[in-house]
């Protein structure tokens, strides 16, 4: 799917070619005492001698997935739980390196998978935005410039400077959020996160993305919520198992999306 | 093989204020809710020379045979030298896999993480010598002018701890057992090394009977571990230098130290994320 209007002007700022990411995965065994555990690995020990590979399996999450956007596409990603939603943003990250195939970023990346995940328990949130802050790849002028801003967003006020693991989910969620739209990325990637919070730290988030757009960055937004996708999206890419099932404009998407799935 | 250490290597050095941010944050987190704090940095090592003073100095009544409070500064260098390698590496083994979260979260150089470890590691090291110093200054211990040649030795044995410990960081991406692997091989190393056991006889303290075989000797030294110890205590205890070859062997070691393990995530970081 290529952009007809400007095709100069606006160079793509996300291009991926034909990507593959696979991965291995071992199942277990289930064991519940140590015993058994020992009887199972001496009977899988000799299965291995026997089959030769083993319980390992190899498994494609993502089969040649092609995709440009340009600067002021919102892009809303739907597909099934396991389609592979997660694992593009990722690979569009430059998380991990896709097996192959080849992914193009022009610009500072920020990606909000999950809220919070990366913040040290026992240092304060003031001090968690430098560390984060850091290495989402701000320098740290930039973060003491933007300190005031993210911590108004986060809305924590004096416990600021108490230490995150006396955080509640959502208070962790709202810092990591308002970090993460501080980046001041060219490329944004959210992963479903947008919908936690309170109605309205969701509004301010909504009119976050929507000042983005208008400073022309570039948007993916994997999600469940069709509404979302009709809402803030200007084009939808629809996933499954791995490959693009229907590419094109946000509403055309989520209809067909929506007729084949019921909901 | 060059070309992918020289962008691992620059892509580092602009990082270098996460680095920092990382590695003070290591620290404080570590230290934060404790009553002495930053202490500890000083106390570890101190509390571990006192025990193994009183099994091997007064138990074995291995002090005996050196001046007076000779020992400890033996037994102290040992130590302090030890635990700067022994602790790096057991961090780095896990500091990948300890680092989901940020590494599912953003593509910043995965090397940041083991870096910063052995960063933190290093600081408790030289407080520990710092602290050494000051002690052996106050007993009227002089020091000859073989100390200027303390900061090489210290760079280079940051340079084989911070490889080696890259190199522990990759495989314990792929093997959750390395951990592990790490306590066993530095438990061997322990008593390989030249920490409470005399392997030279110097100032009345004499080496042990088997390192009178020149072979052994030898082969002993292939442990990095026990040059850099022996190196440390030349300058700081026994106002000598260490002899050329034995420094010229570890600055090897530790060059293709650092070398393997850059080139290891130079090659496989873009993988990492997938195994943790």
């Amino acid at each position: 799917m290529q952009s007809t209007s400007e095709p100069l002007a606006t160079p793509a700022s996300v291009v991926a070619e034909d990507i593959w990411v696979g991965f291995a995965i071992r199942y277990h065994l289930p064991e519940s005492t140590l015993r058994g555990a020992f009887v199972k690995s001496l009977e899988g020990l000799a299965k291995r001698r026997l089959q030769g590979a083993g319980r390992r399996e190899f498994f494609w999450a993502l089969q040649g997935i092609s995709l440009q956007a340009q600067p002021g596409d919102v892009v809303g990603i739907i597909g099934k739980n396991g389609s592979g939603k997660t694992t593009l943003l990722k690979t569009l990250a430059g998380i991990w390196q896709p097996d192959r195939g080849q992914v193009d970023v022009h610009g500072v990346v920020s990606c909000l998978m999950s809220f919070g995940v990366g913040f040290r328990p026992n240092l304060s949130g003031r001090e968690n935005v430098f560390v984060n802050g850091s290495i989402l790849g701000l320098s740290r002028r930039q973060i003491g410039e933007r300190l005031e801003s993210i911590v108004e967003l986060s809305e924590l006020g004096a416990f600021i400077d108490a230490p995150v693991r006396t955080y509640s989910a959502g208070m962790k969620g709202r810092l990591g959020f308002s970090i993460a739209v501080h980046i001041d990325p060219d490329v944004m990637l959210l992963d479903e996160v947008l919908t936690v919070g309170d109605a309205a730290f969701r509004a301010r988030a909504g009119s976050i993305l929507d000042r983005l757009r208008e400073n022309h960055k570039t948007i993916f937004l994997a999600t469940h919520s069709l509404d979302m996708v009709r809402k803030s999206c200007t084009r939808a890419i629809w996933l499954e198992k791995g490959k693009i099932r229907l590419e094109g404009p946000a509403e055309e998407v989520a209809r067909a999306y929506q007729s084949e799935t019921g909901g | 093989m060059t070309a992918g250490v020289m962008q691992q290597v620059q892509r580092l050095i602009r990082r270098r204020e996460t680095i920092r941010f990382l590695t003070a944050s290591g620290l404080q987190d570590l230290n934060r809710d404790k009553i002495l704090g930053n202490l500890w940095s000083l106390l570890d090592p101190l509390l571990f020379m006192a025990v193994y003073y009183l099994i091997f100095g007064v138990l074995f009544e291995m002090a005996g045979a050196g001046r007076s409070g000779q020992f400890m500064i033996y037994i102290f260098i040992g130590v302090v030298g030890f635990r700067f390698a022994e602790v790096s590496l057991g961090q780095s083994v896990t500091s990948i896999r300890g680092h989901r979260g940020l590494i599912h979260e953003t593509n910043v150089p995965k090397a940041v993480f083991p870096v910063a470890s052995v960063l933190a590691r290093f600081y408790d090291f030289l407080w520990g010598l710092l602290v050494l110093m000051i002690v052996m200054a106050a007993t009227g211990h002089r020091p000859t002018l073989y100390i200027l040649l303390l900061p090489v030795i210290i760079l280079i044995y940051f340079v084989f701890v911070l490889g080696v410990s890259l190199i522990a960081a990759d495989i314990g991406v792929f093997f959750a057992d390395a951990s592990n692997l790490v306590t066993v091989i530095m438990r061997v190393l322990f008593y390989a090394s030249p920490i409470f056991y005399f392997v030279r006889s110097r100032g009345g303290f004499k080496a042990m009977g088997a390192f009178n075989n020149p072979t052994v000797k030898t082969l002993y030294f292939l442990n990095p571990l026990a040059g850099f110890l022996e190196s440390l205590r030349d300058l700081l205890m026994w106002g000598t230098a260490p002899s050329l070859r034995l420094v010229l062997y570890l600055t090897g070691v530790a060059l293709v130290s650092l070398l393997v393990g850059l080139t290891l995530f130079s090659r496989r970081e873009g993988q990492y994320a997938k195994y943790i």
